[in-house]
Order: structure tokens, then C-alpha cells, then sequence
């Protein structure tokens, strides 16, 4: 009997080694191990075995069968292993290759610029305002300080309708359409399109971008605007700027100001960027004159506060190096695709 | 405007106590933009005087020569180029370690150091100097040529007609000048100076003048728009060249010199800001001086020989019935000095400034009197410019009579005017500490005159235009401290949540969401356009908002729509691309909905997906993918379920009929998806097919994004397929509408897996196979509730007319 079995065993073993799919696997399993198998054939068999042999034989019987299953189950392993060399031994892509589109595209560098600063400003507790591009006198000159036949107007080459109404000349004209709707205190911004009768070239546009700012309140002063235009600029350009102000001529604001910063092109060393001054003028500012208060219905006695226009484009172009602001409104992708 | 440190140092003694740039900067800061510092003169130490020996040609070079020169102790031969160059002329030559200042070629400032350079293989120690190297002229033609009797050897700024020629010149930019009328002449600035460096400012020059009887008279028709008119008569002048010394300030601030009686009130008007007049008194026919409107067509011939038609706005100076001068602007041809003029009247007036500058506007003529009289100029000080023209001329021709005195018309004099305000206004509005006595020292050197606590008198250069009130005081206390030594203060901050834009940020969450994660580039257009748009894309110019000055006739109209400029975006970008995704976030300015004189303002997200061009392509997964891609912004921005229907007969010219649709909530159309119709695109050269969106935002403005919650269900639900064939256009929302009759509650979702055409199915047909799924929130279905769901979804599509299959 013993013989019988290692026979089996033999058997069994030189099976499993010619074996090499799972499903084979499975058919050696059932010919020795399964319920009709050669082995369950052995263990019924016992009955004709010597009473006092069927112990022993018993045993050797269960051994060689435990053998078998642990043998099946390594040599599975060993199968599924050799499965998978092969497997990627066969798979190869070439990874270098580019197949799909990409699913990133880009702003506009004038909107980049434009919701920078404006997150900025909101950070400082500043919300957003909008306002037309067309617009009334009033709104643009008349509330602003500037009436009809002030040479400031002069500054302004605009565009009017012939219904009277004009294209709006700076974002100022959202200072009082603003004030009209709150109540002090408040700090606003306002940014969007301008425009001005320019003969375009690389550095005029006819229609352009800029940011109005507006802080109002009790007690507003030079002090404040200082230092407010000191932290815009530094979150603006990442660093610290130098920044002075000069006096500077408009009628909405008084006193009012010109702004410069450092040429951040040559440090301050003076270049063709910033005519060799080492400064570069980059925003008008001031206090808003009290007649401007007034138009906005704003107690001019109780209450103070200061306005500043940022030129978007001229950050644009100073951000990115752009050599042509008619690059901005051309709708060329070859343009816009750039800043993804 | 260009200033002359020399001319202002006449004024008050200040010594040169920094780097001219530095100075430069210090009055941009305090008073007005300085855009550029030119040294001029300082080359004249460098160089002395020489005489050419003789000229031979350079053997190496035909505009080359050599020259042979002598300083009286030396000789020396050197290689020149230029043309007048010649034996026996005295020039100034540059010897070896000689420094100059040149401009080059960018407009910078270069040190030049004169070296010895070989020159065509012959080598040359120095050089001659041109008055443009030696900062003499702007430009110049060869070498300057002095005078025979120049002594030899001497530097050039030893010589008497050289000498004080070294100076400092500011270029001021005009516009930061507008507001101040003080400042259009150097007088104003040696104040300044005064103010900031503490010095004493001296008295205005000029002469008193007697009362000797002149003929002339006056008579002022205008007194509200010629506030003043002061002349004075002056006989028996020489008209000839004016001395060098006023001919180069002149030169130095960039004014010609034309004879010594109109390079006088050229010189007047830049010392004091006062424009002034020369008659040729005896080209006046009579001894009235008028000022009066001129007669609509009146024709008046100017000094510049033009002749200008006036109209009853403009006002004139009138001798006899004739126009001999338009105020402010420009003075007449036939009243003019000339080489022979002996007597003349001098005219020193105040303008209206808005008259004069719509004068000069319209006539296009912008003369130094008109900048200045548009300013807004002090009336106080037509005498003092006479005064100061009559020591001038007995200066420059002694043997001249002035004929005094001054007569003058003033209906209106100045008179004092005050502003109530406070020390501590000042402080509270700068916010920062400026003690009492610097606030008192500056405003009275700048002429304002204080008293009490605090009382200030504007004097008569600034009340005309520049200062009213409290506020524009504060300007001159701040300047003058210098807002760079403010202390910069922190906003106080109230703890308030800031309104947020609805718009602004629903803009900014569907640019994010197309840029960031649907691949689309965003491009701005402009916002105009013109008839030729109009009629390609069919649309009428009708009440469009429409510019009186438009840059060109192709950006006449504010747009009505966002879709023409958009598609030929398009077609423009097609020319270097191969498909397109981009958007454009723009305004249309409607004009149905007008607001007085203005159109609503309307904000449109206006995009496409155009893929790359195939032959045969009908490319219907393109408009599915971008009507999925609407659906997903909607969704973004708070839209849920909204209703898709074909774009009906108003569509417009430029979508496809059959390859379009709207979303829509009620009636309001709040998005569209569409195929741009093949006419448009073939005018446009344009083979792609381009699908085109549009998102209505101000429809969406109102909508707020909600999520609602359910709790996950516990009861299992049970899938259910069926394929319905139907007529080839029937819409898919349709079959959709019955399907949800039908199944009620019990439809959780339902979707479309498949739609064929083709064998097996009727031509004409389609085959739309949906997929649903069937629950109850209150218990597991059991199988005969769920058959009669499935056969109630069945007879309805049935009885709708469709076969199931």
C-alpha cells in the first residue's frame, strides 16, 4: 500500500511539474486531490488494509495528501508569477509620446493681472464694483470736479455719441455711482475697460484697462493712502518697492498725486524703460476732493477719503515683457495662449 | 516748457548745493514733473582758441583732412572732417584729456574724453569742436567759426561773448502745469525755490512809469471776458538783433530769436507768464484799441500768413474797424514789427481762459499765449509785465521813448479772498505731526498771507483758478513738507464683511472652470465695430450707440451683439491654428433697453470648440460635447434643469437651422449652443466647422447654487431597458417627456446608451435605446409592482406613437 502510494506521489509530482496554466493546475488537483480523486480512491480503500497497517498507512496517506496541496498551492504561485513576467515582458508603451489634449488653457493676462489685484483688495476688505463703459458727461467729467471747458479735459481725448453719452475715460467714472450706493465707511475698487481717442501704436491704445480704488471714512488721511499703496505694490510685485509721490494735477482729487515706483528694469540705475530717471509713473492718486464727496452725497465735513487709477496694462506689459500693448485686443491665440 | 537755473537764480541766490539730477528731482517732488536735466556750457572750459595754419587732403580718405593749427605757442597737425575747415579761421579745439558731456544717440548722457586715435592710419591729438559738441546748439554744421579778432590760446569761456554760459536747464512736463498759471515763467519758479530752500525772494523787475499822454484809448465790449487790457505806447525803438545774452536764454528754452522787440515779449512772457503784444503802432490806422466779439465770418490774417475764419465766439483786438490781433491766440499780419518799425504799442492783457482755449481749438493754432492764457492767468500782472518790457527795451535800445503810462481797463480788480481753516485741519488730514511755524514760514513765502487761527488770504497768482478752498492749501503744506516724509498709517479696520460682486464672481468661476479644466484660452475683442460687420452678419445699424469720433470707420458702432466679432476671431485665428478653444467674456450695449442716453450694458461668455478640419465630418460629438459643457457651467453657476429646445425661427443669421439649441428657464434664454451656419462660414473662409456658445450671465446673476440632500436609500432599485424606434427627428426629450409620464416617482434615473441607424432599422428611423431605473423611497419593489411600471412605460410609449423593440 505504502508503495501504491508513493507511486501516486511520483506520479503526482511529475504531473504538476509538466503543468504550466491554472487550468491544468486545476485537472492535476482533481485527478489526485478532488472528491473522486486517487487519493480520496486510497482512503477508501483502507477497509481492505490490515486492521493493524491501517493506522500507519492511514497516516502516510494524509501526509502525501497534505504534501500534494501544499505542492499545488506553491506551485499556483509560481505559475501566477511566471503569468505576470510574461504579461509585462509583452506590455510596452512608448511613454513619451503625446496623445491627448491638454485640458489646461489660460487667461487672459490682463484678467490674471486684474483678479491679482483684486484679491488683493478683497484680502484688505475692499469689494468690487462695475460700472458702464458708456457713460454721461455727469458721471465721467461733470461730478468728477471737471466741467465743461476745464483744460483737464483736455487730457482726455474721448469718444462721444451722438446722443451726447461718451465712452467712459478712466474708471473714475465709477467713483460716483458708487458713493451714490453706500453708505461711509467703505473701501471699493472698480476695474474694467477705458477709453480715449489714441492713434494706436506699440504704447497707445484706444481702448484700455484700469483699476479704481476708493477708501472712505472718518479721518482718512495722506498717511493712510501712503501706506495703502505701499502694501498694494509690494503684494503686486512680490517685493518691496520704493515708491514717492509728486504733486500731480486732477481736479477729483485734492491734494492730488502722481505716484512713481523704482524701474524695476534697471533697479533704479536709469534705462529707456524710465527715461534714465530711475522712476517709473505708474498711478495717480489723491484725496478725493470734497466736491466730489458732495456729488456723491457724502458729507464732505464729516467724512474724508482717498481714490486711485492703476493702469492695468502697463502691469501686463511690465509683468511679462510685452512689447506691444495691441497684442492685448487682438484676439490672436498665438498671443493669449501663452500665459497658461 | 523748458527752465533756466540762471534765469532763475536772477530771482533769489541759490547756490547750486546738489547734483543737478538730484535738483531735478526735488522739484518734480515739490513742484512739478521735471522730465528731463540738460547741463549746458560746461564744455567751454575745455576748450581754447586756435587758428588753422593750412588744410591738406588726408591721404587715406577723400572727406577727411589734415589740419595744421596753432594756439600762438604751438603747432599741431590733427585729421578733421569737416567741410569748413579753411586756412585763417579761428576755432575751438580740444586737446588731449578734454571731457565732454554729449547726448547720444538713445537720448543719454555720455562722457566723451578726447584720446589719441589713429584715423585712417593717421594719427590725431585732438579735436575741433561744432557749437552742438559743445552744447552751444542742438544741432550744428562743422566746426563753429570765431570771430577774426579773437585772441589766441584763451579757453573759450574766458571770452566775453561766452562767458555765464554754463547753466542748468529743466524740462517741466506742461500737463503738471495745468492748474497753475503762477508757474508759466521763471518768476514763479524762483518762488518756488524761495519756499523750499528758505530764501528771500527778490521784487519783480521792472520800471516805474510816468503819466505822460499817450493817444491811445481803450474800449473794453467785453469786461467779463477780458478782464483786463493794460497797453503802453513806445516810440522811436531800433528793431535789430537782440544782445547774445537774451538771445541765448532764449535758445536755452528752445524759443527762436527774431528781432530784439519780439524776442522782449517773448522774453517777458517767459520770465513772468504773461503773454505779450507788439503793434507796429504806425500800421495802426486809429488810436482806439478795442476788444470786441468777432463778426461770424469776419476773416482775420495771422502773423503765421494764415487767414482764419472767426465766428461771433472768438474775441479780437480791433483798431479801426479792423481785427488786429485774436486774443490770446495770435497776433495780425498787417500790425506787425518788422525791420522798419519805429513806434509801437505793446499789449499786456487777461483773457477768459475757456474763450481762448475754444479759439485755439478750433482755429488749431496753440500758441505760448494761449497754453498760458487757457490757465487762468493773474490780472495783477499785465503792468508788471509792461513795466518790465519798458526797462527791457530802454535797456537793449536806449534811444527809445516810453510813453507813459500804462493805459488799462480792469472792471473787476482782484481783491482778497480767504479761506477759514486750521492748524490742526492740516495734521488731521495728512496725518502727521507739521508744527504750526513751518505751516506759517512756507504759505507766506508762497504769498499767502496768515492771521488768527487760521485766516488765509490767497494772494492773486493762485485765486484765479488753482486755490478755493481748504483742501487745495493742504496740496502746498504737503508738497512743500514732502509727502515722502509722511509717516505711512495702517487703515483702521472695521470688522465689516465686504458686499460681494455676484457678477464679478460668476465670472470668475466659469473662466476657471473653462480654463482650468476644459482647455479653452481666453481672448478680449474690442467693443466696436462697423457697417461692414454689420451687413455680413445681416444685422442693422439701427439706434446703435454710435461714436461722433471713432478711430476709423470700422469701430463706429458700440457692438450689439457678441457673435460677429467673435466668429471672425475665429476665422482670423484659424489662419495659424488648427482647432480652436476659446472664450471671449465681454459686454454688448443694448440699445432696446435704453436708460436715458445709455444702453444697458449686458455681460456675454461667448466661447467655441472648433476641431480640426476633416474631410466628411459631421462632427455632431463636437456640439454634444459643447451642450454638455454649457449644461456643466450652468450647473456651476446654480442652473439645474434647465429646458433644451431647438433654437426657434428668431435665431440668428449666423447659426445653423438645424444645429442649435437654447437653454431656457420659463422664456428667458439663458444659454445657446449652436453650428455656425456654413453661408457665414464660407463668407469668413472658414472650412472647420465651429460650434459657438453663448451664457447670458445677467440671467444667471439671480440664481444661487442649492444643494439638496437625501438620505441614501436602503431599498435596492431595478434596472430596465428598452429601445424605442422613432421617426429620425424626433427629439430625444420628447420620447424623455413620456418615459417620466409614465414611470412617476418610481424613476430615479433614466439615460441614453445608444442611438443607431442602419441595417436592421426602418430608413428614415432611428433606434434610441434608454436605460432606467426603477425604487421606491418606502420599500423594495416586488416584481409585479415592478411589470406594471415597465408596462405602464411601455403602453405610453406606444400610444405616443412610437414601437418598441
Amino acid at each position: 500500500m505504502i508503495d501504491d502510494l508513493n507511486n501516486i506521489l511520483d506520479e503526482f509530482n511529475a504531473k504538476v511539474a509538466n503543468v504550466h496554466d491554472l487550468q491544468e493546475l486545476d485537472v492535476v488537483k482533481v485527478e489526485f486531490t478532488g472528491k473522486k480523486g486517487r487519493m480520496t480512491d486510497v482512503l477508501k480503500n483502507l477497509k481492505h488494509v490490515a486492521p493493524e497497517e491501517r493506522g500507519k498507512v492511514g497516516q502516510a496517506a494524509n501526509n502525501i495528501k497534505t504534501k500534494m496541496l501544499e505542492k499545488l498551492s506553491a506551485r499556483r504561485v509560481e505559475i501566477e508569477n511566471a503569468l505576470i513576467d510574461e504579461q509585462i515582458a509583452k506590455e510596452w508603451i512608448d511613454v513619451t509620446l503625446n496623445k491627448a489634449e491638454t485640458n489646461v488653457g489660460g487667461l487672459h493676462p490682463v484678467s490674471r493681472i486684474q483678479y491679482e489685484i483684486e484679491d488683493i483688495f478683497t484680502s484688505m476688505g475692499f469689494s468690487v464694483l462695475d460700472g458702464p463703459h458708456c457713460e454721461t458727461d455727469y458721471y465721467n467729467f461733470e461730478a468728477l470736479n471737471i466741467p465743461a471747458d476745464h483744460p483737464a479735459r483736455d487730457m482726455q481725448d474721448t469718444f462721444y455719441f451722438e446722443n451726447g453719452a461718451i465712452l467712459r475715460t478712466h474708471t473714475s467714472a465709477i467713483q460716483v455711482r458708487g458713493m451714490e450706493r453706500l453708505t461711509p465707511p467703505f473701501r471699493v475698487i472698480g476695474p474694467g475697460k477705458v477709453f480715449r481717442v489714441e492713434r494706436t501704436d506699440a504704447s497707445h491704445e484706444a481702448a484700455f484697462h484700469q483699476l479704481e480704488g476708493m477708501v472712505v471714512g472718518e479721518d482718512i488721511t495722506v498717511a493712510h493712502l501712503i501706506n495703502t499703496m505701499k502694501t498694494l505694490l509690494r503684494e503686486i510685485f512680490k517685493k518691496d518697492v520704493d515708491v514717492r509721490l509728486r504733486p500731480g494735477f486732477f481736479p477729483f482729487v485734492e491734494p492730488g498725486f502722481e505716484l512713481d515706483i523704482s524701474c524695476l528694469i534697471c533697479g533704479s540705475k536709469g534705462c529707456s524703460v524710465c527715461g534714465h530717471t530711475g522712476w517709473v509713473e505708474l498711478m495717480p492718486c489723491g484725496m478725493v476732493h470734497p466736491n466730489v464727496l458732495r456729488s456723491g452725497g457724502i458729507d464732505s465735513e464729516k467724512y474724508s477719503g482717498f481714490a486711485f487709477g492703476l493702469g492695468l496694462d502697463r502691469l501686463v506689459m511690465m509683468r511679462y515683457q510685452i512689447e506691444d500693448i495691441r497684442h492685448l485686443h487682438s484676439g490672436d491665440l498665438r498671443f493669449s495662449s501663452q500665459f497658461k | 516748457m523748458w527752465l533756466s537755473l540762471n534765469w532763475i537764480k536772477d530771482f533769489v541766490d541759490y547756490e547750486l548745493d546738489r547734483d543737478p539730477k538730484d535738483l531735478g528731482c526735488l522739484i518734480s517732488l515739490s513742484v512739478a514733473e521735471v522730465e528731463d536735466v540738460k547741463i549746458v556750457g560746461k564744455a567751454l572750459d575745455q576748450v581754447r582758441v586756435v587758428e588753422v595754419i593750412k588744410t591738406e587732403p588726408h591721404p587715406d580718405a577723400d572727406k577727411l583732412k589734415l589740419a595744421t593749427l596753432t594756439d600762438g605757442t604751438e603747432v599741431r597737425t590733427i585729421v578733421c572732417g569737416a567741410s569748413n575747415c579753411r586756412p585763417g579761421i579761428k576755432l575751438p579745439f580740444a586737446d588731449i584729456g578734454a571731457e565732454f558731456e554729449v547726448k547720444g544717440k538713445d537720448g543719454k548722457i555720455e562722457k566723451l574724453v578726447i584720446k589719441p586715435t589713429k584715423i585712417r592710419g593717421v594719427e590725431s591729438t585732438g579735436m575741433l569742436c561744432s557749437e552742438e559738441e559743445l552744447g552751444l546748439a542742438d544741432s550744428s554744421d562743422g566746426v563753429l567759426e570765431l570771430p577774426e579778432d579773437t585772441p589766441l590760446g584763451v579757453k573759450l569761456s574766458e571770452l566775453e561773448a561766452y562767458k555765464g554760459q554754463d547753466d542748468i536747464l529743466f524740462e517741466i512736463d506742461n500737463k503738471s502745469l495745468t492748474h497753475r498759471p503762477d508757474l508759466w515763467g521763471h518768476y514763479g519758479f524762483a518762488r518756488e525755490f524761495a519756499t523750499i530752500f528758505d530764501l528771500p525772494l527778490k521784487d519783480i523787475p521792472g520800471i516805474e512809469l510816468g503819466d505822460d499822454n499817450t493817444k491811445y484809448t481803450l474800449n473794453n465790449e467785453l469786461p467779463k471776458l477780458c478782464r483786463r487790457y493794460s497797453a503802453l505806447e513806445v516810440r522811436n525803438v531800433k528793431v535789430g538783433q537782440s544782445p547774445e545774452w537774451m538771445q541765448k536764454r532764449l535758445r536755452d528754452v528752445g524759443i527762436n530769436s527774431i528781432n530784439n522787440l519780439v524776442d522782449i515779449t517773448n522774453y517777458v512772457l517767459l520770465e513772468l507768464g504773461q503773454p505779450m503784444h507788439a503793434f507796429d503802432a504806425d500800421k495802426l490806422k486809429g488810436d482806439v484799441m478795442g476788444i470786441r466779439k468777432a463778426k461770424d465770418g469776419e476773416v482775420f490774417a495771422a502773423l503765421d500768413e494764415v487767414e482764419y475764419k472767426l465766428t461771433s465766439d472768438d474775441i479780437v483786438i480791433d483798431n479801426n474797424g479792423d481785427a488786429v490781433a485774436l486774443a490770446g491766440v495770435m497776433g495780425g499780419l498787417h500790425s506787425s514789427i518788422d525791420e522798419n518799425t519805429v513806434n509801437v504799442v505793446l499789449e499786456s492783457a487777461n483773457f477768459d481762459a475757456a474763450t481762448v482755449r475754444r479759439t485755439s481749438t478750433r482755429v488749431g493754432l496753440r500758441s505760448d499765449s494761449s497754453v498760458r492764457f487757457e490757465k487762468s492767468l493773474d490780472p495783477e500782472n499785465t503792468v508788471h509785465a509792461l513795466k518790465r518790457a519798458a526797462q527791457l527795451i530802454l535797456e537793449l535800445c536806449p534811444e527809445a521813448e516810453i510813453v507813459g503810462g500804462i493805459i488799462d481797463t480792469y472792471d473787476s480788480p482782484y481783491t482778497k479772498q480767504s479761506i477759514e481753516t486750521s492748524y490742526e485741519f492740516f495734521r488731521k488730514r495728512l496725518g502727521h505731526d507739521i508744527p504750526n511755524e513751518f505751516i506759517t514760514n512756507k504759505l507766506t513765502r508762497l504769498g499767502f498771507e496768515l492771521s488768527g487761527d487760521l485766516t488765509i488770504a490767497i494772494p492773486s497768482w493762485r485765486v484765479t483758478k488753482d486755490v478755493e478752498i481748504a483742501e487745495d492749501i493742504l496740496e502746498e503744506v504737503g508738497r512743500i513738507y514732502g509727502f515722502d516724509n509722511i509717516t505711512p498709517q495702517t487703515l483702521k479696520f472695521d470688522v465689516a464683511v465686504a458686499p460681494v460682486n455676484k457678477v464679478r464672481q460668476l465670472e470668475r468661476k466659469l473662466k476657471s472652470a473653462l480654463t482650468e479644466g476644459c482647455g479653452f484660452t481666453e481672448i478680449l475683442l474690442y467693443p466696436w465695430m462697423g457697417d461692414k460687420t454689420l451687413k455680413e452678419y445681416g444685422l442693422s445699424n439701427d439706434g446703435l450707440m454710435t461714436l461722433k469720433n471713432p478711430i476709423s470707420e470700422d469701430s463706429k458702432y458700440m457692438k450689439p451683439e457678441a457673435a460677429p466679432l467673435f466668429i471672425n476671431a475665429i476665422a482670423e485665428n484659424l489662419k495659424y491654428q488648427h482647432s480652436l478653444k476659446m472664450f471671449d467674456f465681454t459686454r454688448i450695449y443694448d440699445v432696446s433697453e435704453m436708460n436715458g442716453v445709455l444702453p444697458t450694458e449686458k455681460f456675454k461668455l461667448i466661447g467655441t470648440i472648433t476641431p480640426e478640419y476633416k474631410k466628411k465630418d459631421l462632427q455632431s460629438d463636437t456640439f454634444y460635447e459643447v451642450k454638455q459643457l454649457v449644461q456643466d457651467l450652468l450647473l456651476i453657476a446654480g442652473v439645474k434643469g434647465a429646458q433644451v429646445k431647438p433654437l426657434g425661427d428668431d435665431r440668428a443669421s449666423w447659426v445653423h437651422p438645424g444645429i442649435g439649441c437654447g437653454f431656457y428657464r420659463g422664456r428667458q434664454c439663458l444659454a445657446e449652443v449652436y453650428k455656425l451656419h456654413p453661408a457665414i462660414a464660407k463668407k469668413k473662409g472658414i472650412k472647420h466647422n465651429a460650434y459657438i456658445f453663448q451664457i447670458n450671465i445677467d440671467e444667471l446673476e439671480r440664481v444661487e447654487r442649492k444643494f439638496t440632500y437625501k438620505p441614501i436609500s436602503k431599498f435596492p432599485s431595478v434596472p430596465f431597458d428598452v429601445t424605442v424606434v422613432a421617426d429620425e427627428r424626433t427629439l430625444s426629450s420628447q420620447i424623455e417627456q413620456v418615459i417620466n409620464k409614465a414611470a412617476k416617482k418610481y424613476l430615479k434615473e433614466l439615460s441614453v446608451f445608444s442611438v443607431y441607424q442602419g441595417e436592421g432599422v426602418e430608413e428614415g428611423k432611428k433606434a434610441v435605446s434608454y436605460r432606467m431605473t426603477f425604487a421606491s423611497d418606502k420599500a423594495t419593489l416586488k416584481p409585479d409592482e415592478v411589470v406594471n411600471i415597465q408596462n405602464s412605460v411601455m403602453d405610453a410609449l406606444n400610444k405616443a406613437g412610437y414601437t418598441i423593440r
